[in-house]
């Protein structure tokens, strides 16, 4: 229901996290908001390649733009062999595995016996996983570990895991200022 | 959460990720973001991720646990080396099962 909906791939799982944390429905539609900005980014960028189709097509292929589609639609595009459909069917192919997948893991979870502790730490390492696919320099590692020790100490303050939310907006401004004052010198 | 709760909730999260992926090709078709905003969103996957990682390791129930005997923290240092390493998510998220379980059945 939600990879229908929603298709974020890691939205979706920040938000169980903090569904089974009890957090409050703003709070996660925030996040999700905060989080999911980034698809802004790709959709402007593919757009230049997409001049001249209809209000339709987008509205079936900006739903289908995650990480993983934007990062394949994009090296194909600049290559040059790729058109506007096969652009749609990348998309949707995607999303139809996503969703797919999501159905089998929930019928397996149902089936198999499984440590609850085993697998809410499951969550905590891929969250690990997908954060060091963005350590591509020194300063975003920074940054995250900032965001990280800004969560430690809001989550004295904030309910309803809003300190998550305000920890990534801290930081990131952050990151952004420090960028800026490096390349004005 | 009682599930109409959720439903409201997975509603609102389908509107907040829909809208920015669709907004672009009708508005900005031609217009590129501002540097500003692009250099921003640069730094919200980090943070995010950053924010989320420390919380799960280190807030147990409503307290900080920031002592070395920490499972989550034992475990999440070799996930992070694993990842460095492999750069492969399933690794990672398999060792970390792995570890996990075994220090708090094992150890």
């Amino acid at each position: 229901m939600m990879s229908v909906l929603v298709f974020a791939g890691s939205g979706q799982f920040i938000a169980l996290s903090m569904i089974g944390g009890g957090a409050s429905i703003s709070s996660i539609v925030l996040t999700t908001f905060i989080v999911n900005l980034r698809h802004t980014l790709y959709s402007s960028t593919l757009t230049a390649y997409l001049m001249g189709q209809s209000k339709k097509y987008f509205g079936f292929f900006s739903q289908g733009i995650v990480d993983e589609t934007f990062a394949v639609n994009l090296s194909e595009f600049s290559t040059g062999e790729w058109d506007a459909n096969r652009a749609l069917a990348l998309n949707i192919l995607a999303h139809g595995c996503w969703v797919l997948s999501t159905m089998m893991g929930n019928v397996a979870g149902n089936v198999l016996p499984v440590d609850i502790a085993v697998v809410g730490y499951t969550l905590t390492a891929m969250f690990i996983g997908l954060w060091t696919f963005h350590f591509d320099n020194y300063l975003k590692i920074i940054i995250g570990v900032v965001a990280g020790v800004l969560a430690l100490f809001l989550s004295g303050f904030l309910t309803h895991k809003l300190h998550i939310v305000v920890a990534t907006v801290i930081a990131a401004t952050l990151g952004c200022m420090i960028e800026g004052g490096k390349k004005d010198d | 959460m009682t599930s109409v709760e959720v439903m409201y909730c997975i509603l609102g999260m389908f509107v907040v990720s829909y809208i920015p992926r669709v907004v672009p090709p009708f508005l900005l078709a031609k217009r590129a973001l501002s540097p500003m905003v692009e250099r921003w969103l640069k730094y919200v996957p980090t943070s995010v991720f950053g924010a989320l990682v420390f919380s799960e390791i280190f807030i147990d129930g409503n307290k900080l646990n920031l002592s070395l005997g920490n499972i989550n923290l034992i475990a999440s240092l070799i996930v992070l080396a694993v990842s460095l390493k492999t750069k492969s998510l399933g690794k990672s998220i398999v060792t970390g099962m792995v570890v996990f379980w075994l220090l708090k059945n094992v150890v």
